[in-house]
C-alpha cells in the first residue's frame, strides 16, 4: 500500500534521506523510529506527497511520486489521516467544527457530516466536550480532537508524527490505546517516534532511521 | 466544499482578522468615494456644458431690403443643411416686436424707422453643438444668397471645446490611479490575510482541499470587503449629495449609475485584488 523505492530527498540542496526503501501493508501497525532530525517527519511528509524525492519513487495506494497531478494529490490526502505533535487545531471553532471542517472541505452534505462527527467524537471519547473550543482542553484531549479529525474521512492509513510528544505518560498511552483500535478496525497506522517508553510497551514493527538512513535490522 | 461552506469561511475570515478587514474596508471606501466624487463631478460638468451647449444657437442676419418670401426660401435652405435641428424665421416686424418687448420702446417712436434687419434663429441638432461644426456651418449659412452675417457665441464654444477634454482626462486619470491604489491596498491587506491564515490553509491542505476550494473563501472575503467599502463610500456621497441639493446647490445631478458602478467597481476590484496575492502567495505556503 506504501512503498519506497531508493527514494533520496533533498530539501534546500541540503540531502535529507537517502537510499530509502520499505513497504507498509495494509491494516499494518508500524513505528517509525530515530532520533530527533533523522529524517522521521521527511518520510511522513512524503507519504502525503507534501514534499517529493529528487530520485526513486514513492508509491502510495495507487499514486505513485513521479506521476502524480496535481488535482491527485488532494484526493491522496483524502485516503489518508495525519496528526501532529502540535495538534493543528483551529482555536477559533469548537471541537465538533474543527472535526466538521476536513468534512466540509470534500463537500459532504450537512447531515451526513453531523452523523459522522458525532460518530467519531464517541470513538475518541469527547462526546460531550463537542461545543467546547481547543484552548479548553488538555494536550491529550487536543490530540484526541486531531485523531477524529483524521479519521473521520475513513483514511486507509493514520500517519502520526511523534502524537505523544506534547504529552504526559498516561495521555500517551491513551493516545495509543485509541491508535490501536483505529488500527484493528482496519487502518493502517505509521506512527513517527523517539518515545523509548511507548515503544518498550508496544510491539509493533519497527523502521529505524538515523541520518537520513535506514537501519537495517 | 459547497459554495455556502466558502461563503461561510469568507465571513469568518473577514470576523476573525478584524483590524486587516477594518483597515482594507476603509480603504476601499476612501478610494471609491474619492472615485465617486469624479464621477458626480464628470457627470455635473457635463449636464452644466450640456446646458450650455442647447443654448447655443446661430443668429443670422439677413440683408437689409430682402423681402419675407426671400426670408423664408433662406430658412428653407437652411433647415435642409446637416446638423441643424430648427430655424426659426424672424421678420423687420418680428425684430421690432422683440425691440419693443425688450426695451419698453417702440423703435418708431425712437428713430422713425426701423433698421432692425430680419433674421433666422438656428438651433443645432445635439451631438452637432461644438465649435468646428458650428464654425463650418456658420460658413455654410454665410454662403447662401440673402445672408448677411452670421454670429453665434463662439468664445464660449471654443473655451468649452478646449478644456472639456482636458477635465475629462484628468477625471479618467484620477479614477484609474485610485482604482489601482484601491487593487494595491486590498492586494496588500489580503496577502497579510492569507499569512495570517497559515494554520487554516495548511489543514485544508492536509485534509484534501483542493486549490480551487482553498481560495474560494479569499475570494469571497475580498468581495464581500469590495463590495462593503464601496456601499460605504456610495451612502456617504449619496448623503452628501442631498445635503448639497438642499442647501448650496438645489440643480447638482445624483445619477444612480454612479452608485451602481462604484457597488460593481468595489466587488470587483476585492476579487481581482486577492486573486492576484493568492497566485501569488498561494505558492510560497
Amino acid at each position: 500500500m506504501i512503498e519506497f523505492y531508493n527514494v533520496n530527498l533533498d530539501i534546500n540542496r541540503v540531502g535529507i534521506l537517502r537510499n530509502i526503501s520499505f513497504r507498509i501493508v495494509k491494516g499494518e501497525f508500524t513505528f517509525l523510529i530515530g532520533p530527533s532530525g533523522a529524517g522521521k517527519s521527511s518520510i511522513i511528509r512524503m507519504i502525503y506527497m507534501d514534499v517529493f524525492p529528487i530520485s526513486g519513487m514513492v508509491v502510495v495506494d495507487r499514486y505513485s511520486s513521479a506521476k502524480i497531478r496535481r488535482r491527485e494529490i488532494s484526493m491522496l490526502r483524502r485516503k489518508i489521516g495525519v496528526i501532529f505533535q502540535d495538534f493543528k487545531l483551529l482555536t477559533d471553532r469548537s471541537v465538533f467544527d474543527n472535526v466538521a471542517f476536513s468534512l466540509h472541505v470534500v463537500g459532504e452534505r450537512n447531515k451526513e457530516i453531523k452523523r459522522r462527527v458525532l460518530k467519531v467524537l464517541a470513538e475518541v471519547n469527547l462526546s460531550h466536550k463537542r461545543n467546547q473550543y481547543p484552548d479548553e482542553l488538555s494536550g491529550g484531549e487536543k490530540q484526541r480532537v486531531a485523531i477524529a479529525r483524521a479519521i473521520v474521512n475513513n483514511p486507509i492509513i493514520v500517519l502520526a508524527d511523534e502524537p505523544t510528544g506534547n504529552l504526559d505518560y498516561a495521555s500517551s498511552v491513551e493516545i495509543m490505546n485509541i491508535l490501536e483500535r483505529i488500527n484493528k478496525q482496519g487502518t493502517a497506522v505509521l506512527m513517527a517516534t523517539h518515545d523509548a517508553a511507548l515503544l518498550k510497551k508496544y510491539s509493533h514493527r519497527q523502521i529505524s532511521i538515523d541520518q537520513g538512513v535506514l537501519n537495517k535490522k | 466544499m459547497k459554495i455556502w461552506f466558502s461563503f461561510i469561511e469568507g465571513i469568518r475570515n473577514i470576523k476573525r482578522a478584524k483590524l486587516a478587514s477594518t483597515i482594507t474596508i476603509t480603504s476601499v471606501a476612501f478610494a471609491h468615494l474619492l472615485i465617486g466624487v469624479f464621477l458626480l463631478f464628470s457627470v455635473n460638468i457635463n449636464q452644466i456644458i450640456g446646458d450650455v451647449r442647447s443654448k447655443i444657437e446661430l443668429e443670422v442676419f439677413l440683408e437689409a431690403d430682402l423681402s419675407v418670401k426671400s426670408g423664408r426660401s433662406v430658412e428653407k435652405k437652411i433647415i435642409g443643411l446637416e446638423g441643424v435641428k430648427d430655424v426659426k424665421y424672424i421678420s423687420k416686424e418680428d425684430a421690432a416686436k422683440r425691440f419693443q418687448e425688450e426695451f419698453g420702446r417702440n423703435i418708431y417712436e425712437v428713430l422713425t424707422f426701423n433698421p432692425l434687419p430680419s433674421s433666422c434663429t438656428v438651433k443645432v441638432k445635439k451631438g452637432y453643438r461644438n465649435y468646428s461644426f458650428i464654425k463650418k456651418l456658420s460658413t455654410e449659412i454665410g454662403r447662401i444668397d440673402g445672408v448677411d452675417e452670421v454670429k453665434y457665441q463662439k468664445q464660449i464654444l471654443s473655451l468649452i471645446d478646449r478644456y472639456i477634454t482636458i477635465v475629462y482626462a484628468i477625471a479618467a486619470a484620477a479614477g484609474i490611479i485610485l482604482i489601482i491604489i484601491a487593487i494595491v491596498l486590498l492586494y496588500n491587506t489580503i496577502r497579510l490575510t492569507i499569512y495570517g491564515r497559515k494554520d487554516l490553509i495548511d489543514i485544508m491542505k492536509l485534509v484534501g482541499a483542493t486549490k480551487t476550494m482553498i481560495k474560494r473563501p479569499f475570494i469571497v472575503e475580498g468581495f464581500v470587503e469590495g463590495l462593503f467599502g464601496a456601499l460605504i463610500a456610495s451612502v456617504i456621497l449619496y448623503g452628501s449629495i442631498l445635503l448639497i441639493k438642499r442647501y448650496i446647490y438645489p440643480y447638482v445631478v445624483n445619477a444612480v449609475e454612479i452608485y451602481i458602478i462604484l457597488l460593481i467597481s468595489g466587488a470587483t476590484i476585492g476579487i481581482i485584488a486577492s486573486g492576484m496575492s493568492l497566485v501569488r502567495h498561494l505558492k510560497e505556503i
